[in-house]
């Protein structure tokens, strides 16, 4: 089957036949956004980027975020499995088919990482590889004996528009049930993410909850294989964890931003998915966490890159103002008489590693700390001498003139 | 003499870790009588970060027993506070200063799992303790090493332990985090509590500490400070003449 087909859903819903009216755009999003369809898409979509906000808060805390990448590949062979046993029309069958083949995988990264010479990221790497490969061989074969194999498919890249009400239950009682568990240790998740050793010496029952929270990652990508996918299903964990740490140095608001990123990018994607040309939902959804993450990256207040540059710059530019402050005070102090204006050349001379003294000393004069004009040369101004002094004192240089 | 008070704070017997097919130390005999600081020196390599680990159950012995306040088997590790090396963790790990010092009350917490009023004040003394309680709300990423290491050090004090473990608690710190980890030291002895530290530099070795195991593999020697941190012992665990002299230069 070819991709395009995957990443459209199916191939019925792929392109309008030229005889199908063209609806006007307006009535048909202001009817849509009312329906029925719209609210149980919306709603699957929401509480699925709420769960996975929060859960992957602690993924990435703890330098976890490839974890759920590999889980959630690994869960198509229990999907597809579940399927050909069960039915395609079970949620709560597909999701635990999921869980089992998640947390089989999970187990074998540990293990693998603890007890063979194989590292943790080549283990990670191979399991997840091999877990997909056999969930890809499983959907062909099932694809052969089975006309409504075209469910399936959506597991790969997610389809929001066929989250029906029997979905949303699954979907709900897994939230439900994973912020609880959240909420309840929520104290010890935090400290064996921080310092698990820690934890463990003083009285935390690490190894339990360890498994807990890997069983609530299990779950939490499972309930959510239907609205993203499993290929691009690690996004909605790590993209709106790395996007709400840019604004927050506080786990709780940290998880909390997450988790509105979360519920903001599912509705997004599943919005667009189902009104566009029926897009798949994963990769609308992904791309709307990415942009959040990118302009959180980019425009964060505290740690955004833009504000990052600036505070450099400031650092930058206060230091050039101390240091021509210094000079200047340097060169007066070698006039036994006090007062004694000095041309900006001569300040620039005694400083030669640092351009563009000139302008700096219009600055300091602007601020009222020097006192003169490019023709008589220039000195400190009261104010200007006690700054300058203090710099002294502040970086542990004797400073010319002063007692001591 | 109070019989309680002669059972040691610590007895390791017949001690034996092995993490591949030379043992990280063997035979291992040790006692730390409560009230004792103690400090583990010996050179790279000697073992001196697993017998910390073995002593908090954080590794499986090969063989031996480890006994606790006199309880051996399955202790209670609540009793144990644990100060590891700064490294051990993220520093960028979203969270402040007081909320890392709560963290210590977390083997007292009831089935609700939350902090209350006597763990907020636990952790907010305990911060006072170390000089840090201006520090409370900042961000652990905006301490400086020492500041860090004493907040480690809170954490540890807010659980109400008997016995600290710590590794290489000075090292890479200020000299005023040096002074108030060495002064807090003496005030845990001061209370009865044991101080069980990995140590690198043997010139403060006398200063800050009163008993000594001189390690390398298995055990060199063990004692107070005054019996025990000889030039022969050391040369014997560190196989250079005066280790003393040549660490101190």
């Amino acid at each position: 089957m070819p991709i395009w087909v995957w990443l459209t859903g199916s191939r019925t819903r792929c392109w309008r036949t030229q005889t199908e009216p063209v609806p006007d755009l307006g009535e048909f999003v202001g009817q849509f956004l009312l329906g029925h369809t719209f609210r149980t898409v919306a709603a699957g979509a929401a509480a699925m980027g709420l769960i996975s906000g929060v859960i992957g808060s602690f993924a990435v805390a703890r330098g976890q975020s490839l974890m759920g990448d590999a889980v959630s590949h690994a869960t198509l062979p229990g999907v597809v499995l579940a399927a050909m046993l069960i039915g395609v029309r079970e949620p709560w069958a597909l999701i635990a088919g999921a869980s089992v083949t998640g947390v089989a995988a999970a187990a074998a990264i540990t293990l693998t990482a603890r007890s063979t010479p194989v590292k943790f990221d080549s283990a990670l790497a191979l399991v997840l590889t091999a877990a997909f490969g056999l969930g890809l061989v499983l959907l062909v074969v099932h694809s052969r004996g089975d006309s409504a194999q075209a469910g399936l498919n959506n597991f790969l890249f997610g389809q929001a528009a066929a989250i029906v009400a029997a979905d949303l239950v699954t979907i709900g009682a897994t939230a439900v049930l994973v912020l609880a568990a959240v909420a309840w240790r929520w104290n010890e998740f935090r400290a064996i993410c921080f310092d698990y050793e820690f934890a463990q010496v003083a009285g935390v029952a690490v190894r339990r909850l360890d498994l807990l929270l890997i069983l609530l990652l299990v779950v939490t990508i499972a309930a959510g294989l239907k609205v993203v996918g499993v290929v691009l299903m690690s996004a909605m964990l790590v993209a709106p964890a790395v996007a709400a740490r840019q604004w927050s140095d506080r786990f709780l608001a940290v998880t909390a931003l997450s988790a509105g990123f979360g519920v903001a990018g599912g509705v997004a994607g599943a919005f667009v998915s189902i009104i566009g040309p029926s897009l798949a939902t994963g990769p609308l959804v992904v791309l709307s966490l990415g942009a959040i993450a990118l302009l959180s990256i980019v425009g964060a207040p505290r740690h955004g890159v833009v504000a990052e540059y600036v505070r450099t710059r400031r650092r930058r530019s206060r230091f050039r103002l101390e240091k021509t402050l210094a000079a200047m005070l340097a060169l007066e102090g070698q006039h036994q008489s006090g007062q004694h204006n000095h041309s900006a050349e001569a300040i620039q001379a005694s400083i030669p590693d640092l351009d563009g003294v000139e302008e700096m000393v219009l600055e300091l004069a602007a601020a009222g700390l020097a006192i003169g004009s490019p023709a008589q040369g220039w000195r400190l101004s009261a104010g200007g001498t006690v700054r300058a002094r203090a710099i002294m004192d502040e970086r542990n240089i004797a400073s010319p003139g002063a007692p001591g | 003499m109070n019989p309680v008070d002669e059972t040691p704070a610590l007895r390791v017997s017949d001690l034996t870790v092995a993490y591949d097919d030379k043992p990280a130390l063997w035979d291992i005999d040790l006692e730390v009588p409560n009230g004792a600081a103690m400090a583990i020196v010996g050179p790279n390599g000697a073992g001196k970060s697993t017998l910390l680990k073995a002593v908090l159950g954080l590794v499986k012995p090969a063989a031996g027993t480890i006994e606790l306040f006199g309880t051996s088997g399955d202790p209670d590790r609540r009793r144990v506070a644990y100060v590891p090396q700064r490294e051990s963790v993220d520093w960028d790990f979203p969270i402040n200063v007081l909320d890392v010092v709560l963290m210590g009350r977390f083997g007292h917490l009831g089935w609700l799992r939350r902090t209350g009023r006597n763990d907020n004040r636990r952790a907010r003394a305990a911060l006072a303790d170390v000089g840090m309680s201006e520090f409370a709300s900042r961000h652990i990423a905006d301490l400086s090493g020492g500041q860090q290491q004493r907040v480690f050090l809170a954490r540890a004090l807010a659980q109400d332990a008997s016995l600290f473990v710590l590794d290489e608690p000075f090292q890479g710190i200020d000299a005023v985090s040096e002074r108030t980890i060495a002064d807090l030291f003496a005030s845990i002895q001061r209370r009865g509590g044991t101080v069980l530290a990995v140590h690198h530099d043997l010139g403060t070795v006398a200063e800050y500490f009163d008993h000594v195991l001189v390690l390398n593999v298995s055990r060199i020697a063990a004692g107070t400070v005054a019996a025990e941190f000889t030039n022969a012992n050391l040369g014997l665990a560190y196989g250079v003449q005066n280790p003393l002299l040549a660490d101190a230069d």
